[in-house]
């Protein structure tokens, strides 16, 4: 488990999806239009395709390229092709900072 | 060997191409290949006169903004409306047409193959935004257009003359654009101009292809030819495979049950039809015979199977939809039990993999697997959908390179539960509901 810092949070707009390289995988910072920060695995589950580069609406997020859709508060598919969830990461705020939790498989 | 260095429109160089196939017919390999972001969709579409400029011809992040942009027309509430809005009530009215029109000795008799073919042609016209397809003729018309398109979109698989295939899909893309696309298109700009003007409410235009040329979604689409193309492969790929598939799905669901009759029980199950959707469009997958990408570097893949630079690959996706160390013993058969591995998914590739998954998976089996194929099963068995038996179903002699590729060209049936003066029952009051979702909500 690491925590990795993702973003200052006051940069991150409200509806949008941000791709973060870590030194483990690829992940996805998600703030919703409520303000809220959730991080999710960035690949889609599917196929290899970025969810950064996807739609999100809500709490759902649309993957680019076959429009599987996923929950990014629990990670559950909410819309096929997709079978499999995706992982979800802890999210801290701190001093103005985002962290995630970071734990590889 | 042939070599061609072929420039894509898209200003990507993808090297010489050498033609030289290699060919992979194993489930495991032939998905990964399709996956493999180092094989790419073939040049040739770029070129085809049907083709160049949509969809299926572009590669790289190109593709993933075009594919991201038609999205939008598939999202979750979009789909319920063209469920339940448009292809039920398409669906109604044939089997009205059929009921009304039922021979002297009362008993209701149809063509399946080409009661499905109007069908799925009605439901994808409205789907993209054409108009003015509302009469047989001008129906049959469009089915007319569309036979030389499809023609000219199977050149890579074809040995035939291929200038005259080219010059016949070029005047029929000059007819459809004359009568159907450039009209739809005034439609559309006339609807967003009154809602501008205030005149309609801001819902009141669907979100379709129509209205994502007329707005230029993307800006490829202020060429008239590239929105011309996307609409043709889309309409083509929408008819063509959705009516075989459904043809072939009711001949394996018949099958099945004279081979099964302790499953008679389970005609108005979901699970169970859901598993003759699958297993049909595993087994007969679209309408090309082979699915081939081109090596952008070397390629190995897990099986050590190797693909040089500039060679092209021939994916035998419907013979790895075959594969019995996958499927299992019977795998060329149906069997809407069949139990599979975890992450194999249960048509197979039967949509294709890949970045150029067909678009219209999820208009076949939903946001959540109650899509269009369950439900006209539904309710064609609701109506009685019977074959005929004084009749039998005669196939096509289109020549096609894989010999598991089986297309009816006429397949009779009768429906049981017809009559002239009363609707049917669809079918779908038992079970799965349709969500009842704002219509205006698929305006996205």
């Amino acid at each position: 488990m690491s925590k990795v810092r993702l973003a200052t949070a006051a940069d991150v707009p409200l509806d949008s999806l941000h791709r973060v390289d870590t030194d483990e995988l690829a992940i996805c910072l998600v703030r919703t239009g409520d303000g809220n920060f959730y991080c999710i695995q960035d690949q889609c589950t599917h196929e290899n395709a970025s969810l950064s580069d996807g739609y999100l609406t809500g709490t759902e997020v649309e993957c680019p390229l076959h429009s599987s859709s996923f929950d990014v508060i629990t990670g559950s598919v909410s819309g096929l092709p997709a079978q499999i969830p995706l992982r979800t990461f802890p999210v801290d705020i701190e001093d103005g900072d985002v962290f995630a939790e970071i734990e590889t498989s | 060997m042939a070599t061609d260095r072929t420039r894509l429109d898209t200003g990507t160089d993808i090297g010489p191409v050498h033609y030289h196939k290699t060919s992979s017919a194993g489930f495991l390999e032939a998905a990964e290949a399709l996956r493999c972001p180092h094989l790419v969709q073939e040049p040739a579409w770029s070129v085809n006169p049907v083709a160049a400029g949509a969809l299926i011809s572009l590669i790289g992040p190109e593709h993933v903004r075009r594919r991201r942009t038609l999205n939008q027309l598939l999202r979750a509430d979009a789909l319920t409306y063209y469920h339940r809005d448009i292809l039920m009530p398409a669906l109604d009215r044939i089997l009205a047409r059929i009921a009304r029109d039922q021979y002297t000795d009362g008993v209701c008799r149809a063509d399946l193959v080409h009661e499905a073919n109007l069908l799925m042609l009605r439901f994808s016209c409205e789907l993209l935004g054409l108009i003015g397809i509302d009469t047989d003729e001008r129906a049959n018309e469009v089915l007319g257009i569309l036979r030389p398109v499809h023609a000219a979109m199977l050149l890579n698989f074809s040995a035939t003359d291929q200038q005259a295939v080219i010059a016949d899909a070029e005047e029929a893309i000059a007819r459809f654009s004359e009568r159907f696309f450039r009209p739809s298109i005034r439609f559309c700009e006339n609807q967003l101009k009154m809602v501008q003007d205030g005149k309609l409410p801001s819902d009141s235009v669907p979100n379709n292809l129509m209205r994502l040329v007329a707005t230029r979604a993307v800006p490829e689409y202020s060429d008239e030819r590239f929105a011309i193309a996307e609409t043709l492969t889309l309409l083509n790929a929408s008819i063509g495979t959705s009516a075989r598939q459904l043809v072939l799905m009711l001949d394996e669901f018949w099958r099945w049950m004279e081979g099964h009759p302790e499953d008679t029980e389970l005609v108005g199950n979901d699970d169970f039809l859901v598993g003759i959707v699958y297993e049909t469009i595993r087994l007969y997958a679209n309408s090309v015979p082979i699915l081939r990408r081109v090596a952008l570097e070397d390629v190995t893949l897990s099986t050590g199977k190797t693909i040089a630079e500039g060679e092209l690959l021939a994916i035998l996706h419907v013979r790895a939809d075959r594969d019995s160390s996958i499927f299992g013993s019977d795998a060329d058969t149906c069997n809407p039990h069949r139990q599979l591995a975890p992450g194999v998914a249960p048509y197979g590739l039967g949509f294709g993999g890949g970045p150029h998954m067909c678009l219209g998976l999820r208009v076949v089996l939903g946001n959540e697997g109650v899509g269009s194929h369950l439900l006209l099963l539904k309710g064609l068995l609701a109506a009685g959908i019977e074959p005929d038996r004084d009749r039998p179903p005669t196939r096509s002699t289109d020549k096609v390179t894989d010999s598991e590729h089986i297309t009816y060209a006429s397949y009779p049936v009768v429906f049981r539960n017809l009559s002239r003066n009363r609707s049917h029952d669809r079918g779908d009051r038992n079970s799965t509901p349709l969500p009842q979702g704002d219509h205006s909500a698929a305006e996205g």
